[in-house]
């Protein structure tokens, strides 16, 4: 009996009327990239495609008859993909593209509430190609621009050209707003590697830690870090008028170097944020303790403070607003300026317009997993029509003795799918690290939520 | 009951490609083959076995049918872009082009059905049925499904057949354009097999379920418990017993009393692989054949259904069965392998039977 062991990779491509799909997939088809590539497109597609496996679908939404009231797939790509299986030895992987007007969440949950479709095929990742010109009139009216921003796993600014190379951080950070967990690439005529596009790898987390660290933090009351290596003795520290009269600071001596040392002194510092502050006038002295200083800066001038350095080490500073704003300087008492040796700047709160935005969550601990199984069926329950996308790694605490394992779980809607639960890898840190794209999160709602799963710190 | 026995294949074809529709001509002389890639091939029997293959649509094939009995087939696919309909003539082992056509505004057709008096044919694409006459010209078209037509199959009245959606089945009589009768659901269904009487009918899911509707009042029952999607599904030819797969096992339904609410089915094993489809034996209303992805076929009776299969038939290669189609005397099968072989058995001798007609071929 032949059996077909490994699932079909598979690539859904989505964006608005003239965003460029179909330009990008005649350069996927004429590229020698050594794939051989079936296309599902629309039946009414944008223009012709211009050679290749090319299958056309009619967009055909039903509900799954599973209890999940939000649950609806794509009928016309079970029958399609379903034929397809019968001659999966002429393609090596597919590519679904959507309408600039279809709901992306039936396409990908068809590829999670269907058992069929699911152990046959692998979703690789969503493709989003944004139209850098008419980004603007789409991404605050239209639930559809945002829902297929929402989705994606790789986001194709395209275009670019035809748009001031100054306005793109803006565009950027509009995206980002709604979906930070995606990557973004600028591309003129989606003329980017196609390698780039096929092979997105769409919930692989450590991928868009890499490419946006920050992202995962969670609204800390703190836009920036410094990591000091600091000698013993009284230091100057001096600062500019700002744009507030007052700066929240903490000092934190820090043991270690690990990320999950580093993890637990932010925590530290925001718990300490939340305590009412000890005001200091120009001229005290700060200590590294368990507390948080406000600085008065409200006269003119550069103000001074004193730092109180016990003993050689390394010491992280929590400033409410970013150094630059307020000029801050660290001197020795000889005048030698000191720099950090690391630094790290958070999400400010409350910077999104959109409703739809993404709550990313890194929080060190074991997950009780029947806690979490709790939390999140209670979650999607309640709020599963706006959560679109959810994604995450988490360290769950042993079956039988032993050490923790790495559960990968992903969900859209009510549906959630986790992986099977592996080892962690010598060099993985083991943290919790959890991504929600969706309508009106409450960003420490899901923090609190989450952190209730954990056994230990 | 008669020994298990297992028999070797009369002959193995390599075609060479996966084998999703097998039909044989009513006469028994040609096997109409059609694979998902866009091909069609006939087996002449003539003395030996010669296959004729051709590239029937250029991207996809989605079905092909016997057109009568004056060797006409029936293809639906997909050529270079469009939906197209074509119309061929066998002679002699030979695929010859009649005609080719596409539907006005509709995309390709994924059902044919031909009428049992060969008469014409219906299609269905997207949420369109459309009767079409022998020369491929469509004659009504018939709007009112809600969602995508899944199955389409004559009742047994000639002028009336019943489709199902997702969110509807439907009843329709062909002249009138909207449909007789709609019953409202909500289900994932694979295909409907109408019982003989037209008292039920039947869809296997893709949910594990199976769902039965009564004809009279729309009333309908939904079969929990199967292991995979209920994939094979045929109703016994005096309508006593429905037979369905949604894994190795066959469940055995009775249709017997007045309704089968509340009845436990007959479960019975006998493959180590999924069961894709069932048929009926022709001339033999209590014999059956399944296939299955463990790449055996296997002869039962429903007399000594709880026992063991009478007859098992092994593919050469490791493949799994895709679809396999009576010979109109009953006593040969052909069954279709998803690595493109193709085999034909014969029933022993104390099991066959003088070829003579019944009833239009069942299969399906």
């Amino acid at each position: 009996m032949s059996e077909n062991t490994s699932r079909i990779p598979l690539t859904i491509l989505t964006g608005f009327l003239g965003s460029g799909k179909t330009t990008l997939l005649n350069r996927i088809l004429a590229e020698h990239h050594g794939q051989r590539i079936a296309i599902i497109e629309n039946e009414f597609g944008e223009i012709g495609i211009d050679s290749g496996l090319i299958l056309s679908s009619e967009e055909e939404i039903h509900e799954m008859n599973n209890g999940c009231i939000c649950c609806t797939v794509r009928g016309d790509l079970i029958r399609i993909l379903g034929r397809l299986l019968q001659r999966r030895d002429k393609f090596d992987r597919i590519i679904i593209e959507t309408t600039g007007l279809a709901d992306p969440a039936p396409v990908v949950q068809t590829f999670l509430a269907d058992d069929e479709m699911k152990a046959t095929y692998q979703v690789d990742g969503v493709v989003t190609v944004v139209d850098s010109r008419h980004l603007s009139l789409h991404i605050e009216d239209s639930d559809e621009c945002q829902e297929q921003i929402a989705f994606a796993d790789l986001i194709l600014l395209n275009k670019v050209d035809l748009v001031a190379e100054s306005d793109l951080p803006a565009l950027e950070g509009r995206i980002r707003a709604i979906n930070g967990a995606a990557r973004i690439l600028r591309t003129t005529q989606c003329n980017i590697p196609i390698q780039n596009v096929i092979d997105v790898g769409g919930f692989d987390l450590q991928r868009a830690l890499r490419t946006r660290p920050a992202f995962l933090d969670p609204e800390y009351p703190f836009e920036w870090s410094g990591s000091y290596a600091l000698p013993a003795g009284v230091h100057a520290l001096r600062l500019e008028e700002g744009p507030d009269p007052a700066l929240s600071i903490a000092i934190l001596a820090q043991t270690e170097l690990t990320n999950s040392e580093v993890l637990k002194l932010r925590e530290r510092a925001m718990i300490l944020f939340s305590d009412e502050p000890i005001a200091m006038a120009p001229g005290s002295t700060l200590i590294p303790s368990p507390c948080h200083f406000s600085l008065e800066l409200s006269k003119n001038g550069p103000k001074e403070f004193l730092l109180e350095i016990p003993a050689d080490g390394r010491y992280t500073l929590f400033l409410q607003h970013h150094p630059s704003e307020f000029q801050m300087q660290l001197h020795t008492s000889s005048g030698t300026t000191l720099e950090p040796e690391d630094s790290h700047e958070f999400n400010p709160g409350h910077e999104h317009d959109s409703t739809v935005s993404s709550v990313g969550i890194a929080v060190s601990g074991i997950v009780s997993r029947p806690i979490f199984n709790f939390w999140i069926s209670n979650l999607v329950r309640s709020r599963g029509a706006d959560l679109f996308r959810m994604k995450g790694v988490l360290n769950v605490e042993p079956t039988e003795g032993g050490s923790s394992s790495k559960v990968v779980f992903h969900g859209v809607h009510m549906i959630v799918e986790s992986l099977p639960e592996v080892d962690w890898l010598d060099h993985e840190e083991r943290t919790n690290q959890l991504v929600f794209i969706g309508r009106n999160l409450d960003r420490a709602e899901l923090n609190e939520g989450f952190r209730a799963c954990l056994t230990s710190a | 009951m008669s020994d298990l026995r297992l028999i070797d294949p009369l002959r193995s074809i390599e075609y060479g490609d996966y084998i999703r529709h097998l039909h044989w001509s009513e006469d028994g002389t040609h096997l109409l083959i059609g694979e998902t890639a866009g091909g069609i091939g006939i087996v002449h029997l003539n003395g030996g076995a010669t296959l004729t293959r051709t590239i029937a649509h250029a991207t996809e094939l989605t079905d092909v049918r016997w057109l009568g009995c004056d060797g006409l087939v029936i293809s639906s696919g997909r050529g270079s872009k469009k939906g197209e309909l074509r119309c061929w003539r066998i002679e002699d082992g030979e695929i010859r082009l009649q005609w080719c056509s596409s539907l006005s505004g509709l995309a390709a057709a994924e059902l044919l059905r031909p009428a049992h008096d060969g008469s014409g044919f219906l299609s269905a694409a997207g949420r369109i049925i459309t009767w079409c006459s022998l020369e491929g010209t469509e004659v009504s078209r018939f709007e009112g499904a809600r969602a995508a037509i899944c199955d389409l199959q004559w009742r047994d009245i000639q002028d009336s057949f019943i489709s199902v959606s997702h969110l509807e089945l439907q009843i329709w009589k062909q002249g009138s354009s909207r449909p007789a009768r709609t019953f409202n659901w909500n289900g994932s269904p694979l295909q409907l097999s109408v019982s003989p009487d037209g008292r039920w009918i039947a869809s296997g899911c893709r949910d594990q379920t199976l769902h039965v509707w009564r004809t009279s009042s729309g009333n309908d029952f939904r079969m929990s418990g199967f292991p995979g999607q209920v994939r094979a599904l045929r109703w016994s030819p005096d309508g006593s017993q429905l037979l369905a797969a949604g894994g190795e096992a066959i469940t055995s339904w009775d249709f017997t009393r007045a309704t089968p609410a509340g009845q436990q089915p007959r479960v019975i094993g006998g493959h180590i692989g999924t069961i894709v489809d069932i048929g009926f034996r022709p001339a033999s209303p209590r014999q059956f054949a399944t296939i299955g992805t463990d790449g055996c076929w296997m002869l039962w009776s429903l007399d000594s259904i709880a026992l063991r299969p009478m007859v098992i038939g092994t593919s050469a290669a490791e493949s799994q069965a895709t679809c396999m189609a009576w010979h109109p005397s009953g006593n040969s099968i052909a069954v279709g392998f998803d690595t493109g072989e193709l085999a034909l058995w014969e029933l022993p001798a104390d099991l066959r039977s003088d070829f003579r007609r019944t009833h239009p071929s069942d299969d399906h």
